[in-house]
């Protein structure tokens, strides 16, 4: 069918130019059918105002700038290539992750020092009075004093008004 | 099945596939326009259009190990950039707000990227092709994407329907309807333009 065959000449012109076979095939159907000529033509001239739509401007380093994004791409090396356990999150979720690991991290630690120090402290008091008490020579008498023994050592309190009575005096 | 070996835009990406910068370079140079030129018409501004084609090359050069002659490069090519560029759009859709404005990280102060304007017309010349060129660049982005990606490409002269099918994901038979129909669309949208031979290359500067 002439239709058929003007659709593939047509298909074909489309792709590529027609061969002289092709062409002559073509110049002996529009002869007969003077519609497929205004087709034909219709479709050359579209072909030729789509050849004419401007190119899209195009930076004059847009070549620099793709060799160097592929250079840099390379330098990493390829396992930095490799997807990351956490490649799929944000990055700012990551960093925020991270932040608040560190910050308990440090808490932990200082509350742990804090407990530490307290339990020697604790232990060392423990380690006096059982030294006391265990002292072959210990007084029942002298512990039930302890606390009022052990306030000697403080500085006692200046009272001032006391002191300003007497200087009245 | 045919064999590319004989492409040679395949052999060179084989070379880049081996490290050679430079066959990567000649590839970038040959396609960048093509690429720029199909993605433009869809996305419809320049600066957009030139971050994704760079971004099409960048991902051709990490795909290089997997890289196989199975097909043309260019059909490999036009595959990246319509699947990027079909991306773009569907980004656009979900965040219309945002821009590729910005650039890629690291890019934020680097000035403004200057376009040159390769076209030189006296003003009545230009005036003329300049509204016939809107109009037909109008009429072109009207068409749905995949009529206007088959036209395009088809335009582009060295890929065959074959290709455009490989390129679409869609059958041959599919390819021609899709041109026949996008054609039909821009001759009814262009008529006056063809008929008063308005494309004439004697209209031309």
């Amino acid at each position: 069918m002439s239709e058929t065959e003007y659709q593939k000449l047509l298909n074909a012109r489309l792709q590529r130019e027609l061969t002289a076979a092709e062409q002559a095939r073509l110049e002996e159907l529009t002869s007969q059918h003077p519609e497929i000529r205004d087709h034909w033509d219709e479709e050359m001239r579209l072909s030729g105002l789509l050849d004419r739509l401007p190119d899209a401007p195009l930076s004059s380093i847009f070549t620099a700038r793709v060799l160097e994004a592929a250079q840099s791409e390379e330098l990493p090396g390829r396992a930095a290539r490799r997807p990351r356990l956490f490649g799929w999150l944000p990055m700012r979720w990551v960093h925020a992750a991270t932040a608040g690991c560190v910050a308990l991290a440090l808490a932990w630690i200082v509350q742990d020092q804090r407990r530490v120090a307290l339990r020697a402290e604790l232990a060392d008091d423990l380690a006096q009075i059982s030294a006391v008490a265990l002292a072959p020579d210990a007084e029942l008498d002298a512990l039930m004093h302890f606390e009022e023994i052990d306030r000697l050592g403080e500085q006692p309190v200046v009272d001032d008004e006391l002191l300003a009575a007497l200087e009245q005096k | 099945m045919a064999t590319h070996d004989s492409d040679p835009d395949a052999q060179l990406m084989l070379r880049v596939k081996r490290g050679d910068m430079d066959a990567f370079e000649a590839l970038v140079d040959r396609y960048k326009q093509p690429v720029i030129n199909v993605i433009h018409r869809t996305l419809k501004d320049a600066t957009e259009a030139e971050d994704l084609a760079q971004n099409v090359f960048i991902q051709v050069y990490k795909a290089r190990d997997r890289y196989q002659v199975k097909a043309k490069f260019s059909t490999f090519l036009f595959t990246i950039a319509r699947n990027l560029t079909l991306n773009e759009i569907r980004r656009r859709s979900r965040h219309p707000a945002d821009s590729m404005d910005a650039g890629p990280p690291g890019e934020e102060d680097q000035p403004f990227r200057q376009f040159e304007d390769n076209r030189t017309a006296s003003p009545p010349d230009a005036a003329l092709r300049g509204e016939l060129e809107v109009k037909v660049a109008e009429a072109v982005e009207a068409l749905p994407e995949n009529q206007r990606t088959a036209i395009l490409l088809c335009q582009q002269g060295d890929v065959s329907y074959e290709e455009i099918g490989e390129v679409l994901g869609v059958s041959l038979s599919a390819v021609k309807s899709l041109i026949h129909r996008g054609r039909e669309t821009l001759k009814q949208v262009l008529k006056p333009y063809l008929q008063t031979g308005a494309w004439r290359e004697d209209a031309r500067p």
